[in-house]
């Protein structure tokens, strides 16, 4: 589909709204806005991407990639974060940036995973879609750690189910009280192994159980997609349009409504803010194609650029009523960033069920919902995680671990092997005023702007929960009667989750926190940030879908703002 | 449904015309031309010809076409080459100068490699390299166009998924889609 995209040279552009970014929120943003009738300019740092036309993947046999989808190391050193993503290869790297084009400074070891083009990090994520419940949003305040949340469930519940029925979740409806059910598409199926597993759980353990993924991926169509057909390559992007990203979703729909104007290959420099009125008058932004620097005008500004960058944009806009960041009088912006702590747990073997096996290759996999912590707090740390479970049976590569070879060996890594399971946590972190991000004092990129200097640690809390985290892997694999279990905890630094939330957090009180409870500035009443960097505290759930609901509300509630005067 | 009906169907399922580079290489298959003349950047000629053999013996042919006869030991001179650091391939050329040796010397060239085979997962540290050979020779093989839809149920777009199907002992295993090894 031709968007309507501005050229280069063209300055002095005015629109309703600006919406910085396209990513997961950028696009949602996008899509509100435009639907409610405003005239939106979405400025996108990185290339184009439209969808299907620019998967240049997406149908690729194995065999057509020379190496099997690795890459060349000598290429490998322009991408020396992004290659230790776990989908790095020949198929996904044109989704990630080149770190050698976009350094940033690890002042502490942090893996900062992007992908500056249309769409964003939307067409690589993982699609679990959670809810968060009360017990999310009232920890902080119950137990005395960071701020209260400004919301409670009912603010956002209308919000989850408004970008569920849009982005179309498949899943079940559980009846879990601390993960709440959702609208949902048909759930796609289990297998026999995991059944097995959820049976011996259930009669384990009272308080856990194994479900299958909520997952923004179509189990039928929806909303002009179409189905999932189970190749389980999303990461290519998808011809279907089954999972969700911006590029097959809220840009399109955006588009359809005539308000939408892309700006692609455009760096912010800063917003511009206008001392007299003490609002966001515009955007400036850098040309990346050929360094010309412009400026864009709106009465209403959205900041989605992904947690760091919505700060970094952020700290850059310095003024002299704002000399520590823009919308910083509170001091909080660039502090408190958290990650989910993960890559521990457990693996394991099973030899029964033989005679059974699956068709296609499901993008879903399996999920133990958080059971520490619930009723009250009676483990030696606070709050909890959650498990995403992968199953299958084993392939060819389980040659890799061990003897044989021959005419005999080769027929029988043909066959499908054992059973096999991979429990992995995803534990909650906690805030901390020392996890945070400033700007680079003498460091600068290419276009001249500060590099984002980067300074979290996982601390006393996470290491107690990853103890709990990995030894009820073992026990439940354990309870399931497997052959063999194993655990391992691989130890990522903080960005590993890609997860990365927080440094411009919400609250009630202006003194200790960036934002309001609509995401809406504290100091500058027409400036809203709706991406992860908005999160109070980090729940062990998945939290696209959360930055997606928050969007979506506070579009509502700008728009009315808008249309009453306010802003 | 043939390759030219599966593009035909996709296009008409995305509305879109496939790109002409995916289209060239769908029609011809796997492209193999030339490999005779093959001049190896890793291996010297003559381990290279060795490797063509013992890879034959990792994977010989069977049902389905041996590692040479889909020129796994060109692949495994240019990942080799491209994919290994100075550190392992230093090590990694020292082991094959051993094994190629040892191989042309055997009188039994299976039993020869099976030897090593064993030794290197005795965790012997001194034919540590084999399984590098191992590991790449599988999935080079296993992931060639002969891997993929000879070697393996290679179902290209499934179109569905259904949790819980029956097994015999034929049933060949899906061929790998997801390239992470």
């Amino acid at each position: 589909m031709p968007f309507n995209i501005l050229g280069k040279g063209v300055s002095g552009n005015t629109y309703d709204a600006i919406v910085i970014g396209s990513g997961i929120t950028g696009g949602i943003a996008a899509k509100e806005l435009t639907e409610a009738g405003l005239k939106v300019l979405v400025l996108e740092r990185g290339r184009m991407v439209e969808h299907i036309k620019d998967y240049p993947t997406v149908m690729k046999d194995p065999w057509e990639f020379p190496l099997r989808n690795m890459v060349p190391l000598e290429e490998q050193k322009q991408y020396e974060v992004q290659k230790t993503l776990y989908l790095f290869g020949e198929d996904s790297k044109h989704f990630l940036v080149k770190d050698s084009d976009h350094p940033y400074i690890q002042d502490k070891p942090f893996k900062w995973y992007r992908g500056y083009q249309l769409g964003g990090r939307s067409l690589l994520w993982s699609k679990h879609c959670y809810r968060y419940s009360n017990l999310d949003f009232e920890a902080n305040t119950k137990e005395g750690i960071g701020i209260d949340w400004p919301i409670r469930y009912k603010d956002i519940a209308p919000w989850y189910g408004k970008i569920e029925s849009y982005i179309g979740i498949s899943g079940n409806r559980d009846g879990i009280a601390n993960l709440p059910d959702g609208n949902y598409l048909p759930p796609f199926e289990m297998n026999a192994f995991e059944k097995h597993i959820r049976e011996r759980l259930r009669k384990n353990f009272k308080d856990r159980d194994l479900i299958i993924g909520r997952m923004a991926i179509l189990t039928q169509d929806h909303n002009g997609r179409q189905k999932c057909h189970s190749r389980n390559l999303c990461h290519r992007g998808c011809v279907f349009g089954a999972p969700y990203s911006s590029n097959s979703g809220a840009l399109p729909d955006a588009h359809k409504t005539g308000n939408l104007t892309l700006r692609p290959f455009s760096v912010v420099h800063s917003l511009i803010y206008d001392d007299n009125t003490r609002r966001i008058k515009g955007v400036r932004v850098i040309d990346s194609e050929n360094n010309q620097s412009l400026e864009f005008f709106s009465k209403l500004v959205f900041l989605n650029a992904s947690t760091l960058g919505s700060t970094q944009i952020l700290l850059q806009s310095k003024t002299n009523e704002f000399p520590n960041g823009l919308a910083n009088t509170s001091g909080a912006l660039g502090h408190y960033l958290m990650d989910h702590h993960a890559l521990i747990g457990a693996i394991g073997g099973y030899s029964g069920l033989k005679n059974s096996f699956y068709y296609g290759q499901r993008p879903a996999s399996v999920y133990i919902p958080r059971f520490r912590n619930v009723k009250q707090n009676d483990q030696p740390y606070l709050r909890g995680f959650g498990f995403e479970n992968y199953t299958s049976r084993s392939d060819w590569t389980r040659g890799f671990d061990a003897p044989g070879i021959g005419a005999e060996w080769k027929e029988s890594m043909t066959k499908p092997g054992d059973w096999f399971a991979y429990f992995e946590a995803y534990g909650e972190t906690l805030p901390d005023h020392n996890n945070m991000v400033t700007l680079s004092e003498d460091k600068k990129d290419k276009w001249g702007l500060p590099l984002l200097k980067i300074s979290m640690e996982y601390r006393e809390n996470e290491r107690k929960m990853r103890v709990d985290m990995q030894q009820t892997a073992v026990d439940m694999l354990k309870a399931a009667e497997l052959d063999w279990v194993s655990p391992f905890d691989y130890k990522g630094a903080p960005g590993t989750v890609i997860h990365e939330m927080g440094t411009a957090r919400m609250g009630n009180d202006p003194k200790t926190s960036v934002l309001n409870k609509w995401n809406q500035s504290h100091d500058i009443a027409n400036l809203f940030v709706t991406d992860g960097s908005c999160m109070v505290s980090s729940p062990c759930q998945n939290p696209s879908l959360t930055y997606m609901a928050l969007t979506a509300r506070a579009c509502d509630y700008a728009v009315k703002e808008l249309k009453n005067g306010s802003i | 449904m043939n390759r030219r009906q599966l593009i035909q169907a996709m296009a008409v399922i995305t509305g879109h015309a496939m790109f002409p580079s995916v289209l060239s290489s769908f029609l011809t298959g796997c492209a193999n031309a030339e490999m005779s003349g093959y001049v190896p950047t890793f291996f010297s000629k003559d381990e290279f010809n060795s490797m063509a053999e013992i890879i034959d013996v990792i994977i010989p042919a069977t049902k389905t076409k041996s590692a040479s006869q889909v020129y796994m030991h060109v692949f495994l001179d240019q990942v080799f080459t491209q994919c290994l650091d100075k550190d392992a391939q230093t090590k990694l050329k020292d082991g094959i100068k051993d094994l190629v040796k040892g191989f042309n010397d055997a009188k039994d060239k299976i039993q020869y490699v099976t030897a090593i085979d064993k030794k290197a997962f005795d965790k012997d540290e001194t034919v540590a390299y084999f399984k590098t050979i191992k590991r790449f020779t599988m999935i080079g093989f296993f992931t060639s166009q002969e891997g993929e839809e000879k070697a393996s149920n290679y179902v290209k777009i499934p179109s569905e998924y259904k949790g819980e199907i029956a097994l015999d002992a034929n049933t060949l295993n899906y061929g790998k889609t997801n390239l992470q090894y």
